[in-house]
């Protein structure tokens, strides 16, 4: 990543709409707010695909527990949590761009990832990266001319080479979930989580006994590679069933159970066919209550690797620890925010830092004139 | 550019790196962006920072913008009280935070000045970095390079990172003829107001020409041994006197008048080895019952009345009190020439000579026995005791009068002072007076008791006559009082400088200090014992100050 100059990007924004010349570039209206305030929780939406509804039923690796909870809050532990990942993504809807009889979505997304490192109590960043991208429907969608995907792709090259703080990336058809607009948000959320993949493994030098949580649900295969990484999600799917004993028990039903300062038994998956489901086991925590407040108010789903069939005794030891300190992470609150009985400090930090350093709305709102000028 | 200018400016460049270490980045957000007159900056963590400290911010096309410090935040992510409130679960002050929360404190700076030629008063850009200013930058912000006069040492600024910068006044704002005068107030003790007024005097004493300067001691033994030499004096008071340009040495060519005690001796704390006594003969002051009775109300102008009949009748060291000629009291006439005389006037007399009514005469004259019943007003006065008025207007360029008033009845200290101030007017309205210095210094401690504020007394008149025409015929006030409130307001408007010690909140705010801003107040009431905020025509804002011990001796008592 280099260093960043309004105006060498706002040459690199002009050779991309060159690469579109011929067409016709249809602006949004400036005023629309960022594609992100438009769509729903996308943390609940990318969990809500790991339980279909036909593999949601979750099976407790505890069946000793009494009432299938246990209190965490008053187990001594050592502080492993050194740091904290999150990424964040901002995306402009810059407009439709028109090409004779085909056309596509044109979005530019800045995306960052940051860890934050606490080091005696103090959040200090230990690794950041950020670029601004455009992604473009690959040609096999039928949506972009030849001509112009060459063209891009070259274009592509030439900035991965530079370093360039504008990146190009394509999406293909098999990416293309509902329609287009949304698939190519989606395809940005898959580029962030490989580049906080990337900040996670490359950019941190972190000593073995150093833990990493991260914010969100672990989904992708190369999270589970992560040593000492959990998965810490102030956002999940309310689709899994549990099963307790002799009862079947919705996510709602069973964390109204869940007092402040207990956490759930641990679970896994009953129909685990990929490795990351194979190996992943997961339980919930409440690590706040203010009535009146929704069953899931307070609660984070904590996603850990734990390729074993049963638990012992260590894993179990571990796990408490780890709950211990993570509801210890309550403390400072993020109150006032969204969500902020599930929130824990240092991710708002990350999110704090990213949100600084991402272009105002006018210089997000100004990419789509230069493009215009440059076709 | 040629490649030695290139290298030269590279050099220069380097040196800035190399001297110089940020402290932190300016910081111009949405909703309090930086304006023409003050910069926001964010504080590097561990950095120290006190208001009043100066600071220097990168501008553009390589200028800086040199701002005092006005206040400090400490600002936290925290939206609300409430928000700190939550982050210790709901109220619990023993509750641990895991981590602590993002703070920084944010500096409020006034700009000074800018160092572009010319200056460049457009808003400091965000995210330029912060330096404290050099010695050179400070003393270039408070313009000392536009110095007009004679720079006279003012103290020094004590820069949070250990810098000391030696300040001074310009002359023809302290001296006139651009403005003139100074004032300190503040609390009795903690504003050290009589050691500033006598660092200021000292500097003035050093560095000017042809001024003679005249003292009034109203504590003790106070200013009555400013020609010994302070014993107590540390190494790093001579060093200061050293910086700022100054001979540590006590004053010299300085004579001592002390009021006429008991017995002939002088009524005051612990003398000094060689004085003179003042005392008041009626021939001396005939002419200034004004004064005398200053304080005696006189709806009717009944006092005025007598006091011009006495001042116009007043002949060969006597005046003749005679009933008119109409007869209704014929025969009776009796010369006066002292105090006894005048206040053994027969009361029937005095009522038909100068046509008062029956009630007066004995008013008249027990306010008389009142006002000069101390020995301080004499019959007749000895040779070696002097009369001020006369004394005043032999004063010559370089001496240093100390009149004593500390132990004279508070009655009639306002009297002392109002005849030497007309005595000092007398001095520059005569023609016939050669030689007189260009410039006399008048050092009126506790002046709320001469000058009190609403007052038309006919000292207060004098006070602000001086406060008024000083500047352009040279009588410069040096005035202190506890309060500035107190003091008549046309002192307190005409006055150029302004020096503020510690001050308590309720006087703060009274409308003799609108000439600060809220901040600025603030910080004033936060002065430790020997601080003073100095302002002063040529500078754009209040400055904190330091300065040296006395070279002179005080008694301990």
């Amino acid at each position: 990543m280099s260093v960043f100059s309004l105006k060498v990007e706002k040459d690199r924004w002009k050779n991309v709409g060159s690469c579109l010349k011929g067409g016709e570039l249809i602006l949004s209206p400036f005023e629309q707010p960022i594609e992100e305030e438009r769509r729903g929780d996308p943390d609940q939406a990318d969990d809500d695909q790991n339980f279909p509804t036909d593999k949601n039923l979750c099976l407790p690796l505890e069946t000793d527990l009494p009432d299938y909870k246990k209190r965490i809050s008053d187990i001594p532990f050592t502080r492993k949590f050194k740091f904290f990942l999150d990424g964040s993504i901002r995306t402009k809807y810059v407009g439709e761009y028109v090409d004779g009889p085909i056309s596509f979505p044109l979005i530019v997304s800045e995306v960052a990832t940051i860890v934050i490192e606490v080091e005696s109590s103090k959040p200090k960043p230990a690794a950041f990266k950020k670029y601004l991208y455009f992604v473009f429907p690959h040609k096999d969608t039928n949506t972009i001319s030849d001509g112009a995907y060459d063209k891009l792709v070259q274009l592509q090259k030439q900035f991965e080479k530079q370093g360039s703080n504008t990146r190009i990336d394509f999406m293909k058809k098999k990416e293309v979930k509902r329609d287009l607009r949304s698939s190519l948000l989606g395809k940005v959320r898959s580029i962030m989580h490989s580049l906080e993949h990337e900040t996670a493994v490359v950019s941190l030098q972190r000593k073995p006994s150093d833990w990493l949580i991260m914010d969100g649900a672990i989904r992708k295969e190369e999270f589970m590679k992560l040593e000492n990484t959990i998965g810490l999600a102030k956002s999940f799917s309310r689709k899994p069933l549990f099963r307790l004993g002799n009862k079947t028990l919705t996510l709602p039903a069973y964390m109204k159970r869940i007092r402040e300062g207990e956490r759930s038994a641990i679970f896994r998956k009953e129909t685990a066919t990929t490795t990351v489901e194979k190996e992943l086991v997961f339980w919930y925590e409440r690590i706040r209550t203010f009535p009146p407040m929704e069953p899931l108010g307070g609660i984070v789903k904590i996603d850990m690797k734990l390729p074993k069939d049963k638990l012992e005794e260590n894993d179990r030891k571990l796990i408490d620890e780890m709950s211990s300190e993570i509801y210890s992470l309550r403390l400072p609150s993020t109150y006032p925010r969204q969500r902020w009985p599930s929130c824990i400090y240092p991710i708002k930090v990350c999110e704090e830092y990213m949100s600084a350093s991402f272009l105002s709305r006018y210089c997000l709102s100004q990419i789509g004139y230069e493009l215009k000028n440059a076709i | 550019m040629s490649k030695e200018v290139e290298r030269s400016e590279k050099s220069k460049s380097e040196e800035r790196t190399v001297e110089r270490e940020a402290i932190g980045k300016t910081s111009s957000p949405e909703r309090e962006p930086n304006t023409t007159s003050q910069f926001q900056c964010w504080l590097e963590d561990g950095k120290k920072l006190n208001p009043f400290d100066f600071v220097a911010a990168e501008h553009l096309d390589d200028t800086r913008t040199i701002g005092i410090v006005q206040e400090m935040k400490n600002l936290t992510d925290a939206q609300s009280h409430i928000t700190s409130y939550v982050s210790h679960d709901f109220g619990k002050p023993q509750a641990k935070p895991y981590v602590e929360r993002v703070s920084s404190v944010i500096v409020q700076v006034s700009v000074l000045r800018n160092t572009g030629e010319p200056e460049l008063m457009m808003p400091v850009p965000s995210d330029r970095n912060v330096y404290f200013a050099t010695s050179k930058e400070v003393r270039f912000a408070i313009g000392a390079d536009q110095i007009t006069g004679i720079e006279l040492p003012a103290g020094v600024i004590k820069q949070s990172n250990g810098d000391i910068v030696p300040v001074g006044l310009d002359s023809e704002y302290l001296l006139g003829p651009q403005a003139a005068h100074i004032n300190v107030s503040g609390i009795s003790g903690l504003a050290t107001k009589t050691s500033y007024l006598m660092f200021i005097l000292l500097s003035v004493y050093q560095k000017v020409d042809n001024v003679a300067f005249i003292i009034f001691n109203v504590k003790q033994s106070d200013l009555l041994h400013i020609h010994e030499k302070n014993d107590e004096l540390c190494k790093g008071d001579e060093e200061l006197y050293q910086k700022l340009g100054l001979e540590c040495e006590p004053f010299e060519n300085v004579e001592y008048f002390l009021p006429r005690g008991v017995g002939n001796q002088p009524n005051s704390d612990r003398p000094p080895d060689e004085y003179k006594l003042y005392a008041y003969a009626l021939s001396d002051v005939y002419d200034r019952f004004d004064l005398l009775f200053a304080d005696v109300p006189d709806p009717y102008h009944t006092l005025d009345t007598f006091n011009s009949r006495i001042r116009d009748g007043w002949q060969h060291g006597q005046v003749v009190i005679e009933a008119d000629r109409a007869g209704r009291y014929p025969g009776d006439r009796v010369v006066v020439r002292t105090w006894s005389d005048l206040r053994d006037v027969d009361n029937e007399l005095l009522q038909h000579a100068y046509n008062l009514h029956p009630v007066t005469p004995p008013r008249i004259k027990r306010e008389l026995t009142r006002l000069t019943s101390s020995p301080l007003f004499v019959n007749n006065r000895l040779q070696e005791w002097v009369y001020l008025g006369e004394k005043i207007k032999e004063i010559e360029s370089g001496k240093i009068f100390v009149v004593d008033i500390a132990n004279v009845h508070s009655r009639t200290q306002p009297f002392v002072v109002g005849d030497v101030m007309r005595s000092i007017d007398e001095l520059y309205r005569d023609p016939a007076i050669e030689n007189r210095p260009s410039k006399l210094i008048l050092f009126v401690d506790e002046l709320n008791t001469i000058a009190p504020a609403g007052s038309t007394s006919a000292i207060t008149e004098q006070i602000v006559e001086i406060a008024r025409k000083g500047r352009s015929r040279g009588t410069i006030l040096f005035g202190a009082e506890q309060f500035k409130s107190d003091i008549h307001d046309q002192i307190v408007g005409n006055c150029g400088t302004h020096a503020i010690g510690r001050t308590g909140s309720a006087e703060i705010k009274r409308a003799a200090y609108a000439f600060l801003d809220a901040t600025a107040k603030q910080n004033i009431m936060n002065l430790a014992k020997g601080e003073i905020v100095l302002s002063t025509p040529t500078w754009r804002s209040p400055i904190k100050i330091g300065f040296p011990k006395p070279t002179y001796k005080t008694l301990k008592y």
